[in-house]
């Protein structure tokens, strides 16, 4: 008889001596389960401590087209001016020749730089009149600060290639002129300016390109 | 039955350990912090890095609000994106596209620090924030790390900094003379935060 009651105490108890501790642990983990989930909630950003809203404005579907067709056309803008550069760079290089092959000691006289000068001319002109279309002509969906800067350097170096480049071409028309009614000092004093002008445009080029850099 | 008393013996005191840890592990005794708050402006900048240039952008109309209560820090911080100036107008201007300025126009930040609890002597100490950037209309996570000084009045002097990415807000990396910016941008800042009745603070 004390043998069957012992042996059901000893089975009470060894429930219990599992049982509580593995409450306890399951209590553990419930608790380190809410603890995550409390977490989770305290990752929740959705608080505003300026109580005053700061929400998203209304999209503006006009301003947003006008601000991708201003990247495009300055994307444009940047590639063609890269181009006018390259372009320019050439056609001082074929002009240099040619006036060496005019005026130098070594020259030849043969003229044979004079068409790919002359074609090299009018391409880059071609290249800086687009570059600057691309620029005058894109919408400006955000007002700019005014101020001088790095954008102030790039616009005045334009425009002073601009006048650069007009004079090269009136005076590769001079020059031409001069070469043609067989007026040798004219032609040499020509184009020695066209020359000089020829280098100072290139130099205003490349300052409008690198102000970006600063 | 000797058997049962040596099982009894060992029993009760591993029972009597089971309730202790489960008494551990509940939640904090402590009772809640009284909530207390700052509030500040200062400035904050971003660093892009380009192949043939670094270009740094400075507002100096960051608002900042910080939280402390018995659940940690929460930490408000905005400033609009307009007021972030490179030294270049036209640049200042290519950002406001890029960032859809007209449709968000602040940049957000929200930052939590959890357990954090604020020292009751002025001195340095370090916080890190699990935080939450809005920008350009896209939220991204962040880490941020600050270093702040507490002031014997209470107030704030606060340094933050982290690292983030233009492409978690989906941005368009701004080209220059036709190669892209870096991904990555740097943040840092500073502000003096004060102070202020939290209770006051609520009712405002």
């Amino acid at each position: 008889m004390r043998a069957p009651i012992f042996r059901r105490l000893g089975a009470l108890f060894a429930a219990a001596l599992f049982a509580l501790p593995a409450r306890g642990l399951a209590r553990e983990s419930a608790e380190a389960a809410a603890t995550d989930r409390e977490s989770e909630t305290n990752l929740d950003f959705d608080f505003d401590l300026f109580g005053d809203g700061t929400k998203r404005s209304e999209e503006d579907p006009a301003l947003a087209g006008r601000a991708r067709l201003r990247r495009g056309m300055l994307q444009a803008h940047q590639i063609a001016g890269l181009t006018t550069l390259g372009l320019m760079a050439t056609t001082v290089v074929l002009g240099q020749l040619n006036f060496d092959d005019h005026f130098s000691a070594s020259g030849a006289g043969s003229g044979a730089y004079s068409t790919p000068h002359r074609i090299a001319a009018y391409s880059t002109a071609a290249a800086f009149a687009v570059t600057g279309g691309l620029a005058l002509l894109a919408p400006v969906p955000y007002e700019k600060a005014p101020g001088f800067d790095a954008g102030t350097v790039h616009k005045l170096a334009a425009f002073g290639a601009v006048a650069g480049m007009a004079g090269q071409v009136a005076l590769g028309m001079i020059a031409g002129d001069a070469l043609r009614s067989g007026q040798a000092r004219r032609f040499e004093s020509v184009a020695d300016l066209h020359r000089f002008t020829g280098y100072a445009t290139l130099t205003l080029l490349a300052t409008a390109a690198a102000a970006w850099l600063f | 039955m000797k058997r049962w008393i040596a099982v009894l013996a060992l029993g009760f005191p591993l029972l009597a350990l089971g309730e202790d840890e489960a008494a551990q592990s509940g939640p904090p005794s402590a009772e809640p912090a009284e909530a207390r708050s700052w509030q500040g402006v200062g400035t904050v900048e971003y660093v892009v890095v380009h192949p043939l240039h670094t270009v740094t952008g400075i507002s100096r109309q960051a608002e900042i609000r910080a939280v402390a209560d018995g659940a940690g820090l929460k930490v408000m911080g905005r400033a609009p994106v307009r007021s972030f100036d490179s030294g270049n107008a036209n640049r200042d201007a290519h950002m406001l596209e890029v960032v859809r300025a007209a449709q968000n126009p602040l940049v957000i930040l929200r930052g939590l620090a959890r357990g954090f609890r604020v020292p009751a002597a002025p001195g340095s100490f370090d916080v890190q924030l699990e935080s939450e950037v809005q920008l350009a209309g896209v939220a991204a996570p962040a880490r941020l790390s600050a270093q702040v000084e507490q002031l014997p009045n209470g107030d704030w002097k606060v340094r933050f900094a982290f690292d983030h990415r233009l492409s978690a807000h989906s941005i368009e990396r701004p080209k220059l003379l036709l190669v892209p910016v870096e991904d990555a941008v740097s943040i840092r800042g500073e502000a003096l935060l004060e102070a202020v009745d939290a209770k006051n603070d609520a009712k405002n």
